[in-house]
């Protein structure tokens, strides 16, 4: 179909929602994703976030059919998935290493998965094998999209970092699969073609107009690029949301610190209630918190979180030392000690910069103050 | 390799000297064989066993040829080693790949009871099996010379390293593009380690090729001889007069030889391997 | 999730069977008969078959046949292991530089592992010989002396090993980094001193490795037996795969099968206890 995007006939728009019911996977004594409900929509950019560990790969790979499930439901579609192989979920994946055969040429590697595939053809009702030239038609017609068709008889070990990228992608997108699985494709990418990445992945999805479940470490890549992100810390899903949900209401203390940079400060606190109104008291000062809530209960052990670029200098009600200054050009970062913890203050370099050693006040706006309790760690409306 | 440092000119012909020296008395038994095949034994003890062939006889190698029966032979050589190399690639090859890629119960017992027949030689086992072979009637037959030889577990080893070495990615890039066991050995698996197998393939033909003992137990007629044994009898039938015998003993060494000078690296890396680290 | 773990079971019993198919057939089973075997005397042609039990065992092993084939066989692999090692390493040794045509040197000293113990042994029988052969006179290995016989046999096993040793040793050899043969040299040591105290030391794994398996083809000898010597003069040379060889008719084979099982346990023990002896003083660096 020359000319058309690559996967929008219409015999191929499927339902491709991703639903994890309970998905729990343990790999002997080790629990590494645990109890996981979540819904992947339909032409959605979804975003698995986590540090190492976190689990995040592993669910991929359920999803994929490379690892089995432990206990739980998983759906593609409306199929339960559980116990179907990988070859019949009609998904596919581009591997943080590529994954590329190394004796086979570029074409042959986009051709791969259509080999052993029945594909949907113009005119034809049943699915079926796909014809050597029907198959090099598809593959000719990806790699120019992509950019690759001069690559086409090479082998990946004369490739570019990125050109190999390309050819996964490639060979992902050929077989029109449901969803796209990405395991950190960008990581072995130097900064420059990342950011350029980033955005051509971005386009790309808004072309296939296919849902895609990315995974990451990159908390930037996660933020720039998802519809809405997941993200994972030990097995456990920790919050759900569009990048702004997250990032204004984070649910617990780990997703409020994982996401931007640099991390939202952590004040040990104590809530005080005054006349009524809430207050936390972080034994060098006050800061009033936005409403009485029953969670604030007087005496109750708390955690402030603020973001960086919420806390100002010389207006506030907590005492706090300079300790460090980082100068980034238009921006400064002031490390300062409010009893016993490290605050951060992000601010534009105006003035002279602070000198380490100096006293100096700290507040912030009550409506940007974020309440977690000291023994949950979740989030205290 | 050594230190590439220069050499003085008197150390590097020292060298030299002191190699082809060495290279001497390492060919000196061959050097003595193509004297002797070439020369006519009259005239050569006539001549008091010089260093140098008497009296040559170019067409003492088909007169070895027709004597000891040798393309007979060397058929029937061929023959039981392209079945034996053939047998040991396939069972090999399925053996490591069970080996590596599937999770089955008592995986690691299996691999250790593979692992112990190579304490086994064919010397230890030849009475019982030369026992079966009479009862099952396969004296003198292909079956009889092959059958113990199908299988052999340092194959299942050394395929086994080739197969671990393939990058995890790959076998889940193959799954994902849809392809089973069958498609994944064949279009990766197999390619990936072509220089493992190649090595494994030379090292089968050489040890089928050299065969002797147990050739010599399960053949009793001539024509069902292998070249090794043919060597035997035919020693045995000339040794007085040698030239014969020695211009065969050429001829059986000739395909090995071939192999070492085209085939190498192959060759050095089975040998090696499990040897040398590194 | 149960039935990917059969499915794969199954694959992996067709997949294993026709090598476990050859292993039982031809290894395990003849391991079990050989026992068997061994517990029971036969007549001459076969038609009597009458149990024993162990005392076959303990006359065998303990009776002249076996003992003096396994000293036979010791003495022939120590006449061997030793020497073929020395002469490899000393191959390995001066082929390791570079030099131009270094490689043609390679090649000829590998030649011997293209030569099979049949074409080695027609070699050497032409050339130690009594009869006929141009060193046949030479009376340290005279093949028509008992005490010597076995000598010229063993001449030709080393040569045969040759090439194999000499293909693994320089291996080895090559795979030390070149930077510490030259911080050796930097340091100031001599080319002997060199070699005994950094480069064997750092080649020790191979040639533990090397030891074992030429002590192995030692204890297996027999083609070389069958064509040089026949097991003469006076079976001088009937290593104990000779006799095992010879034993093939019914009423030798319970004796043949007792000596088998011996050969087994001696090679087993004698690798194991290499195995320990030299594991210590193998040095394994990097």
């Amino acid at each position: 179909m020359p000319g058309s995007a690559p996967g929008t006939t219409e015999s191929d728009r499927q339902v491709s929602e991703i639903i994890f019911e309970g998905v729990t996977k343990r790999f002997g004594d080790v629990t590494a994703v645990d109890d996981l409900d979540l819904r992947v929509e339909h032409e959605e950019f979804m975003v698995l976030l986590g540090p190492s560990g976190c689990g995040k790969t592993t669910v991929l790979r359920m999803v994929a059919g490379l690892d089995s499930i432990t206990s739980g439901t998983l759906r593609i579609g409306d199929r339960v998935v559980n116990d179907v192989e990988a070859k019949h979920r009609n998904v596919s994946m581009v591997f943080q290493s590529y994954a590329l055969y190394p004796h086979l040429s570029v074409f042959k590697n986009i051709e791969s998965p259509l080999i052993p595939r029945d594909m949907t053809v113009e005119g034809e009702a049943t699915p079926r094998r796909l014809h050597p030239h029907e198959r090099a038609e598809r593959v000719r017609a990806i790699a120019e999209t992509l950019g690759l068709s001069e690559l086409l008889q090479r082998k990946p070990v004369a490739l570019s970092g990125g050109q190999r990228q390309r050819v996964a992608l490639a060979r992902a997108i050929v077989s029109r699969p449901a969803a796209f699985l990405m395991d950190e494709p960008l990581s072995n990418l130097d900064a420059k073609l990342r950011a350029q990445t980033r955005v051509e992945l971005a386009d790309l999805h808004k072309r296939l107009a296919t849902t895609f479940l990315y995974v990451t470490h990159d908390q930037v890549e996660a933020m720039t690029m998802a519809d809405r992100l997941a993200i994972l810390d030990r097995g456990r899903l920790q919050q759900v949301g569009t990048p702004r949900d997250v990032y204004d209401r984070p649910r617990n203390l780990f997703v409020a610190r994982f996401i931007g940079s640099p991390p939202m400060n952590a004040v040990p606190a104590t809530i005080r209630i005054d006349l009524g109104e809430p207050w936390a008291d972080t034994g060098a000062g006050r800061i009033r918190l936005p409403l009485l809530t029953a969670a604030l209960a007087d005496g109750a052990s708390v955690v402030i979180g603020v973001r960086p670029e919420d806390v100002h200098r010389d207006a506030g009600t907590i005492d706090a030392t300079v300790r460090a200054v980082e100068w980034l050009g238009p921006e400064r970062h002031v490390m300062c000690d409010v009893a016993g913890t490290t605050v951060t203050i992000r601010e534009a370099a105006e003035k002279r910069d602070p000198q380490p050693g100096e006293r100096i006040t700290v507040g912030c706006d009550p409506q940007h103050v974020h309440v977690f309790d000291a023994q949950t760690t979740e989030r205290l409306e | 390799m050594g230190t590439d440092a220069p050499l003085a000119p008197w150390k590097r012909s020292a060298w030299y000297v002191l190699l082809s020296a060495l290279s001497v008395v390492v060919l000196f038994p061959i050097y003595m064989t193509l004297v002797r095949a070439l020369s006519t034994p009259a005239s050569y003890f006539r001549a008091g066993q010089p260093l140098h062939p008497v009296d040559i006889q170019w067409n003492i190698f088909a007169t070895a040829f027709s004597r000891g029966d040798l393309s007979a032979k060397l058929t029937t050589s061929a023959v039981v080693t392209a079945v034996i190399v053939g047998a040991q690639l396939a069972t090999s090859i399925l053996a490591a790949y069970a080996f590596t890629f599937l999770e089955f119960p008592f995986r690691r017992t299996l691999f250790a009871l593979f692992m112990a027949t190579l304490m086994l030689p064919i010397e230890v086992t030849l009475i019982p099996n030369v026992e079966t072979m009479r009862s099952l009637g396969w004296f003198n037959s292909y079956a009889g010379l092959t059958a113990p030889f199908l299988a052999t577990a340092f194959g299942t080893f050394l395929l086994r390293q080739g197969f671990l070495g393939i990058p995890r990615d790959l076998r889940d890039a193959s799954t994902l593009d849809g392809f089973g066991h069958v498609g994944f050995l064949r279009r990766v698996a197999i390619p990936v380690t072509r220089p493992v197998i190649a090595s494994f393939a030379v090292i089968s033909f050489l040890t089928a090729w050299n065969q002797y003992t147990w050739p010599r137990a399960v053949t009793t007629q001539s024509n069902w001889e292998t070249v090794q044994i043919g060597l035997h009898s035919l020693a045995a039938a000339t040794v007085d007069k040698g030239n014969i015998a020695l211009a065969a003993a050429l001829i059986a060494a000739l395909p090995v030889l071939a192999l070492l000078i085209f085939l190498q690296r192959h060759l050095i890396r089975g040998l090696t391997a499990g040897a040398v680290k590194g | 999730m149960n039935t990917r773990r059969v499915r794969e079971s199954l694959w992996a019993a067709a997949l294993l069977l026709p090598s476990l198919a050859v292993f039982v057939a031809f290894f395990f089973y003849p391991l079990y008969r050989l026992v068997v075997l061994g517990l029971h005397q036969q007549n001459r042609f076969g038609t009597t078959n009458r149990y024993v039990g162990l005392s076959q065992f303990r006359d065998v092993l303990t009776g002249d046949e076996f003992r003096s084939g396994l000293w036979i066989t010791v003495q022939f692999v120590l006449l061997t292991v030793p020497l073929g090692l020395v002469l490899g390493i000393l191959l390995a040794v001066a082929a390791n530089r570079r030099l131009r045509g270094i490689k043609i040197f390679h090649t000829i000293f590998a030649s011997t592992v293209a030569s099979s113990v049949a074409v080695t042994s027609v070699i050497f029988l032409m050339l130690i010989n009594p009869q006929i052969g141009y060193f046949g006179d030479v009376p340290f290995f005279s093949l028509s002396n008992p005490h010597t016989a076995l000598r010229g046999v063993a001449l030709s096993s080393v040569w045969e090993n040759l090439g194999l040793t000499f293909i693994i040793v320089l291996a080895a050899l090559q795979a030390i980094p070149d930077e510490i043969n030259e911080a050796a040299v930097l340091d100031g040591y001599g080319p002997l001193r060199k070699l005994w105290k950094i480069t064997l030391p750092l080649i020790s794994p191979s040639l533990m490795f090397l030891t074992v398996v030429l002590v192995i083809f030692g204890f297996q000898a027999f083609g070389q037996i069958d064509i040089i010597t026949g097991g003469g003069p006076a079976g001088a040379t009937q290593t104990v795969v000779y006799k095992i060889f010879n034993s093939q008719q019914p009423i030798a084979q319970g004796r043949g099968a007792v000596m088998a099982v011996g050969l087994f346990g001696v090679t087993f023990l004698v690798s194991l206890a290499q195995l320990a002896l030299l594991e210590r003083r193998v040095h394994y660096g990097n």
